[in-house]
């Protein structure tokens, strides 16, 4: 599903990732963590096509329905309607559009891409309704403006919505337990626990492990310095819970 | 509120099922119509004022008061203004009445207008006919300077509504022209205001009696044809005691590469417990991406809360010509009357737009609201000019008033000239107002989700606007996206 | 406007004054003749009228002793480096120029002129977007003296520098011209009063010029505070020029005066470059404070914060028009402006034009105005806890100009300002 390859990458000039390799295959999920500054949310950004970063050298391998394609140097939009996705860490506002209207428009994108009908605004909003019970969303939250005015815990539920919406292939969750409350946090887990399929693959991004408690990954990947240091189950996780991460960085 | 969001969503939607035959900057409404005019030589002193009115049947009383205003406009200067550059307006180069000449003397109903008219209107999505004319809406059809018909009159009447062309107002309700006509906007206010009373072809003409609550929405359809004329229409919108109604106006024009000269004038009079809704949606011809041609839109739109309670609101979506100078004001005489100004502004290529609103405060707990948006791109300027007079005698006055610019692009500028006089200490005025460019993490957000760049771009723009869209009846509302929708295409990247 | 003996006191000063000199004020001279003086038909005259200000026979300031000697050794502070111009003449008896600190140096604006320092002669041509050249020009072919101040670069001078100019012994109808000039050298630092004060209830008008350069790195408190007589008229320009990464915070303070115009203008000429430009007047009875002010913001990356407040009572009027100009190069412009209007007096009024010009794209600039009351529901509550109403209003009021006067950093500054603000509200021990 993605194959990454000695990826280097930065910002300004200043290299961040140094030289990534990554096999995820349909069906898993994979746990990346590591200290701040390694370069985690870099990963995501470039997966997802952050115009301020650049790839400086190695390919990002998307592969899906047997078609394989190299995502470095792809609109982020293309990305997204071939099934790319990225739960923000800092989830953007946009005044004045109300999310459903933003969750329709971009559902139809994808549907358009992909060749599928897209929804009349009656059916998708019974859609929309139905996925937002998954994350016991207030129902008033997808008449407001896209994030604006959201606490924390809803713009982090708004962003798993918009997954649940948009069905992708491949979803990066960066940091999306950062800023949860035990409750909400739950409710995002289950959220996501509910979108796993055997032909879709997610990458959580996080710094701790707190979160892996609740999805439990396959694999777990230490990120430090911009490169994979360590690569193991999710027994991982816990190790580092209990030592931290210098023992890893030696 | 609720019909709106659905709204943005269609219009998302049908800009997706659009296929993309307009090319960038496409104006769709440029095309000419091939048609005999009534177009007597260029030039104006006071025997075109004559002409003008002698064409139009006037009364002695409608030529004195034109005559007089000509002498006056004789004496005035053409104004300039610092935010403003253009090449000089030749006043005797200009035909001051073209009208399509009939091919019957009078028709009797719509349905004897020449073909190629009805069939001008049908192009621009302004029918006219009984079998295909629009529901809920009676248009007033204006090309060059007369009216070319106006539906509905007869189910208006029912209510006593009365909405004709302003000719025909002259000569069929005298006593309420003579009354109303220049009460807001003397013949001795500006330059361009003079100019339109000596000169005026026509306009519509509205008057809603007491009480009654105009059943569908009042619209004047606005065409520019002919060639180096000048339109100068006048409007005169009367809302007696307890009445109400909502009054939309649409304005185009063919592509050319020379100037055109437009000069309106609208005044509104709403008396006790009276409201006016009025909305326009403003695209003549705006130039080419070098900046030739366009209209030169100098306008002057005030109304007067002549009664306790009285309300009126404008709305705006400007999007078209060269060079805009519009202010669309209220005098808020009556006590707890309430003035309203919506405002879009959007410029692109050369275009400069130079908009705002003066809302006057004279009567006891007047209240105004004032919200502006202007969006520059390409090398136009765009400026917010405003004034908020608060008079000793306006006790208990208040104000808000809200001005955001937004710039697309690195070679257009955006200024902001707000006027706050106040002579009352009890009153209350905030205003505020910001700058800023699309951010680029909001615009990421969206491609992110499948979006491609116009239809993020249009988002954003849509959100920023959105509290003036939603002032505006539901058609207008969609044709306004689509009308900001195409003219920013291609200027974003 | 008339001047009595003017002809004579231009051909006795420009004989006094070194070639360049001369030139530059026969220049300016003819500037000035030409220009004529501005009109309510004037854009940024529209809400000030001169006709009965200069509608005098003016002479000419013709001495420059101090008279008043009690009550201004009541206002020379001792903590503070005094520098005091009397009429426009650097006073060197009262000034605490013999022992300065090291990196500070203070002369007579004559004495440097003469010497023909570059620096000057360059900074004293310029104009800004904001000057009202009729009464620029006007200092510049009649002003008799002045002060010069220099701060070294890296110097940190800890002493607030108290610039003092005092109009004195003059009589009715006299017209002066207080001019300064400052530069400010690379990542020096100092605090800066200039304070402009008259002892007698007469009418005269006060012409001032200040100038001050403030190199890069530098950081610079400036603060303006005005307490002419009440009768009088001041017509100043304080124009300041900030280059890279310097930091400037600056106040503007009217409290005396019959008719004020304040021309107070930054050109941000450095990339980084912060401004800080806050405001105050406390007005009363017939007062007219005007109010012009102008961020020019031309290299990229600066930031400016603007606050400016008036309290009017009587029947006062205030005009505040501030221009925030953003330069196509000035990318990455944060620019925050608000004004604020307290109107206490019955037949107060306001006139506020805040303005944005902007050029870049790529800009954050915001501004707001409000013109509003003391809130009745305070008044109240402070009156339900017995407090008469004089006091509840005075109390809120003075909320209101802490509020402002507490954006000044440097102390002494602070409490020079506070102790003019206790004259008008005596109930409130500040």
């Amino acid at each position: 599903m993605l194959e990454i390859k000695d990826l280097h990458a930065g910002i300004e000039g200043k290299e961040i990732l140094k030289g990534i390799n990554l096999n995820v295959n349909a069906g898993e999920v994979h746990a990346i963590m590591g200290p701040n500054g390694s370069g985690k949310s870099t990963l995501s950004k470039v997966i997802a096509g952050h115009p301020q970063y650049t790839v400086t050298k190695g390919s990002i391998d998307y592969e899906v329905n047997f078609k394989k394609i190299n995502l470095v140097g792809m609109d982020p939009d293309l990305r997204a309607r071939e099934g790319v996705f990225m739960a923000f860490q800092y989830p953007v506002e946009i005044p004045g559009i109300p999310t459903s209207v933003f969750l329709r428009a971009a559902f139809n994108a994808v549907c358009r891409h992909q060749g599928t009908v897209e929804m009349d605004p009656i059916d998708f909003d019974k859609y929309m309704r139905e996925k937002m019970k998954i994350l016991s969303m207030d129902e008033k939250t997808i008449d407001r403006p896209v994030n604006v005015d959201f606490s924390g815990g809803e713009k982090k539920r708004n962003e798993i919505l918009q997954m649940a919406v948009l069905n992708p292939r491949l979803a990066v969750l960066d940091e999306t337990d950062s800023g949860l409350d035990i409750d909400s946090m739950k409710i995002v887990s289950e959220g996501v626990n509910k979108l796993r399929r055997r032909d879709n693959t997610i990458i959580l991004i996080t710094h701790y492990q707190r979160l892996l408690n609740y999805i439990q990954p396959d694999f777990v990947h230490i990120l430090y310095n911009g490169r994979i240091v360590k690569s193991e189950g999710k027994e991982l996780a816990q190790e580092v819970e209990n030592r931290g991460y210098d023992w890893l960085i030696q | 509120m609720e019909a709106n969001k659905g709204n943005m969503a269609d219009i998302v939607r049908q800009k997706e099922l659009e296929d993309n035959k307009l090319a960038a900057g496409d104006y769709r409404y440029g095309f000419h119509t091939d048609i005999e005019e009534d177009k007597p030589p260029k030039g104006l002193n006071e025997d075109t004022v004559r002409l003008i009115s002698f064409k139009k049947k006037e009364p002695e009383w409608m030529l004195e008061w034109r005559l007089k205003a000509f002498r006056y406009w004789q004496t005035m200067k053409e104004p300039t203004w610092p935010n403003f550059e253009y090449g000089p307006i030749d006043y005797q180069d200009i035909y001051y009445y073209s009208a399509p000449k009939p091919k019957k003397a009078t028709p009797a109903s719509l349905e004897e207008v020449d073909q190629e008219l009805l069939k001008t209107f049908d192009r621009l999505g302004i029918p006219l006919t009984e079998q295909k004319r629009l529901t809920g809406v009676a248009v007033d059809a204006v090309f060059d300077s007369i009216s070319v018909g106006t539906t509905h009159q007869s189910e208006l009447a029912k209510y006593g509504v009365i909405f004709c062309s302003m000719s025909e107002a002259v000569i069929k309700h005298p006593d309420l022209v003579k009354k109303y006509l220049g009460s807001v906007v003397p013949y001795t206010d500006n330059f361009f205001a003079s100019l339109n009373a000596a000169v005026f072809s026509d306009g519509s003409f509205c008057f809603i009696p007491k009480g009654v609550r105009c059943p569908i929405e009042l619209s004047t359809y606005f065409r520019i044809n002919a060639e180096n004329t000048g339109q100068f229409e006048r409007t005169l919108v009367i809302a007696e005691e307890s009445s109400y109604v909502s009054y939309l106006e649409g304005c185009t024009a063919p592509m050319r590469d020379t100037n055109q000269l437009h000069a309106a004038v609208v005044e509104l009079v709403a008396l006790d417990h009276a409201e006016i809704k009025y909305s326009t949606v403003q695209n003549w011809y705006s130039g080419d991406k070098e900046g030739r041609g366009g209209i030169y839109n100098f306008v002057t739109k005030r109304g007067k809360c002549a009664g306790v309670n009285s309300q009126i609101s404008w709305t705006q979506v400007e999007a078209g010509s060269a060079i805009t100078w519009k202010y669309p004001s209220v005098i808020l005489q009556g006590d707890n009357s309430v003035g309203k100004f919506y405002s879009v502004a959007l410029t692109n290529h050369y275009m400069n737009a130079d908009t705002g609103s003066k809302m006057i405060h004279i009567g006891k707990n007047t209240k105004s609201t004032i919200v502006s948006k202007g969006i520059s791109s390409d090398h136009a300027h765009n400026s917010y000019r405003g004034l908020v007079k608060i008079m000793p005698s306006a006790d208990g006055a208040r104000n808000f008033s809200q001005c955001d610019s937004m710039l697309v692009g690195n070679n257009c500028s955006a200024n902001t000239f707000p006027y706050i006089e106040v002579r009352n200490n009890t009153a209350v005025v905030e205003h505020e107002a910001s700058t800023s460019k699309i951010n680029a993490e909001q615009m990421f957000y969206l491609r992110s989700r499948g979006l491609d760049l116009e239809e993020s771009v249009s988002l954003i723009i849509n959100g920023f606007c959105k509290d003036v869209f939603k002032e505006l009846p539901l058609e207008f509302s969609v044709e306004a996206v689509k009308l900001l929708e195409m003219k920013l295409e291609g200027s974003v990247g | 406007m008339n001047i009595e003996g003017l002809d004579s006191y231009r051909s006795n000063l420009e004989n006094n004054s070194g070639s360049w000199l001369k030139a530059f004020r026969q220049r300016s001279f003819k500037q000035w003749t030409e220009a004529g003086l501005p009109t309510v038909k004037d854009e940024e005259w529209k809400y000030t009228s001169l006709a009965d200000t200069v509608n005098h026979s003016f002479k000419i300031a013709s001495h420059h002793k101090l008279i008043e000697d009690k009550q201004f050794s009541d206002y020379r502070d001792k903590k503070d480096i005094n520098i005091v111009l009397v009429n426009g003449v650097l006073w060197r008896g009262l000034s605490d120029v013999d022992h300065l600190p090291r990196g500070l140096s203070v002369f007579s604006l004559n004495d440097v002129i003469v010497h023909n320092n570059m620096e000057i002669q360059d900074n004293l041509s310029k104009l800004t977007p904001n000057d009202t050249k009729a009464f620029l020009w006007m200092n510049q072919a009649l002003f008799l003296d002045g002060t010069f101040i220099q701060v070294d670069q890296d110097a940190v001078i800890d002493p607030l520098i108290h610039i003092i100019h005092v109009t004195s012994g003059i009589g009715a109808d006299t017209v002066v011209f207080p001019r300064s000039f400052i530069t400010i050298k690379e990542s020096a630092q100092v605090n800066i009063l200039e304070s402009y004060v008259c002892f007698e209830p007469v009418f005269y008008l006060s012409n001032a010029v200040t100038d001050i350069r403030i190199a890069s790195n530098a950081r610079v408190a400036y603060c303006k505070s005005q307490s002419e007589s009440h009768q009088a008229a001041h017509i100043g320009a304080s124009r300041i020029w900030q280059d890279a990464g310097s930091s400037l915070d600056s106040f503007s303070f009217a409290y005396g005066g019959q008719l004020v115009r304040n021309n107070f203008s930054v050109m941000l000429k450095g990339e980084g470059a912060h401004t800080v430009m806050n405001g105050f007047y406390a007005i009363d009875g017939n007062q007219h404070v005007d109010n012009h002010t102008l961020l020019d913001i031309q290299q990229p990356g600066c930031t400016s914060f603007q606050l400016y407040k008036g309290l009017l009572s009587g029947k006062s009027r205030a005009v505040f028009n501030g221009k925030i100009y953003v330069h196509p190069l000035a990318q990455k412009t944060d620019a925050y402006q608000l004004n604020k209007h307290l109107l206490l007096g019955r037949e107060a009024h306001v006139d506020t034009k805040p303005q944005l010009e902007i050029f870049a794209d790529d800009v954050k600039c915001t501004h707001g105005a409000t013109i509003g009351q003391l809130s009745e529901e305070e008044i109240f509550y402070l009156e339900s806890r017995g407090i008469n109403r004089k006091l509840a209003v005075q109390l809120l009021s003075k909320g209101f100009i802490d509020d402002i006067i507490n954006t000044i950093k440097n102390e002494s500054i602070r409490e020079k300002l506070s102790r003019l603000l206790l004259k008008k509200f005596p109930e409130v021990k500040l």
